[in-house]
């Protein structure tokens, strides 16, 4: 073993203890559990390995192995999107006359005040969760990410139009289940006389 | 062209159509007559308008979540070792 050609065992390590935690955090954000992620940083790093020869020096290490993880998550989509249809749990907001299934309710108080609220927060990240494998990419590439609409139509493999359609269901679903879970609930209910 | 489309929009668009030009706004700028049907939609829609209100809320605080790291360091480091089991399995001697 000479200093040129490391062990790749060692090299993988390496890599792991450097830029673990950054590329662990970035699957999280984009995977349906945490087995998924650690599963496909697992790939990144074998990849990576494979692919070591054609890591320029110029880029670094952790946005060369992220742009690994990001190939790894969009296969691991399409995958998902032949196997399974998980959106059809989720209610169809929209009845056959194309109108709302049952009205958005009255959620009062500004919208950036909402935001703010930490179960706020915290319902829409469980939400998000139950968006399945064509919606939660979508979404989170577009609104965690601010990725332009090219990028994430090349990363999801997916038309603008479709893109469209995906990010219009996710956010019509997102809604109907913070109505569901957070306003529903009672520290969700903003300050002020109750309705109905 | 775009009055007669217009003018078809404003007759026409459904919720769902409306929810998708609320969603597409996010990401484009709606043409003369998207806005206008969109328009006239929210005019006579309160559920609609809702939406449109909510998203904001969603927007804004899905962008609040990217900017918190979602592993804790317990996990981060429970999760390492799996992975280092995992490369040692696959990698290790033979
Ligand atoms: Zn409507």
């Amino acid at each position: 073993m000479t200093d040129s050609a490391p062990d790749p065992l060692q090299q993988a390590e390496t890599w792991l203890a450097d830029h673990g935690d950054a590329l662990l955090a970035y699957a999280m954000r984009r995977t349906p559990s945490a087995a998924a992620a650690e599963d496909l940083v697992q790939e990144t790093l074998l990849a990576a390995l494979k692919a070591a020869g054609e890591f320029r020096g110029q880029a670094a290490v952790q946005t060369w192995l992220t742009g690994i993880l990001r190939r790894k998550i969009a296969d691991f989509y399409r995958r998902a999107a032949r196997d399974a249809r998980v959106e059809a749990e989720l209610v169809e907001p929209f009845n056959a006359d194309r109108q709302w299934r049952e009205r958005p309710g009255d959620w009062g108080g500004d919208p950036a005040q909402i935001a703010e609220s930490a179960e706020f927060q915290a319902a829409l990240a469980a939400c998000l969760e139950k968006l399945g494998p064509t919606l939660r990419p979508a979404f989170q590439l577009r609104v965690l990410d601010q990725l332009k609409t090219e990028e994430i139509c090349s990363e999801l493999d997916v038309t603008p139009t479709n893109l469209s359609v995906r990010l219009a269901r996710a956010r019509v679903l997102l809604r109907e289940c913070l109505e569901r879970t957070w306003f529903a609930a009672p520290q969700g209910k903003p300050p002020g006389p109750a309705s109905d | 062209m775009s009055l007669r489309s217009a003018c078809r929009n404003l007759l026409t668009l459904s919720c769902e159509d409306a929810a998708r030009l609320v969603s597409d706004a996010q990401e484009r700028r709606l043409t003369f007559s998207e806005r206008w049907g969109l328009r006239a939609h929210l005019a006579i829609c309160t559920g609609c308008r809702r939406f449109r209100q909510q998203l904001k809320a969603i927007e804004s605080a899905a962008r609040k979540l990217a900017g918190q790291d979602c592993v804790s360091s317990d996990q981060s480091v429970a999760a390492r070792e799996r992975i280092a089991a995992g490369l040692r399995d696959r990698l290790g001697p033979q």
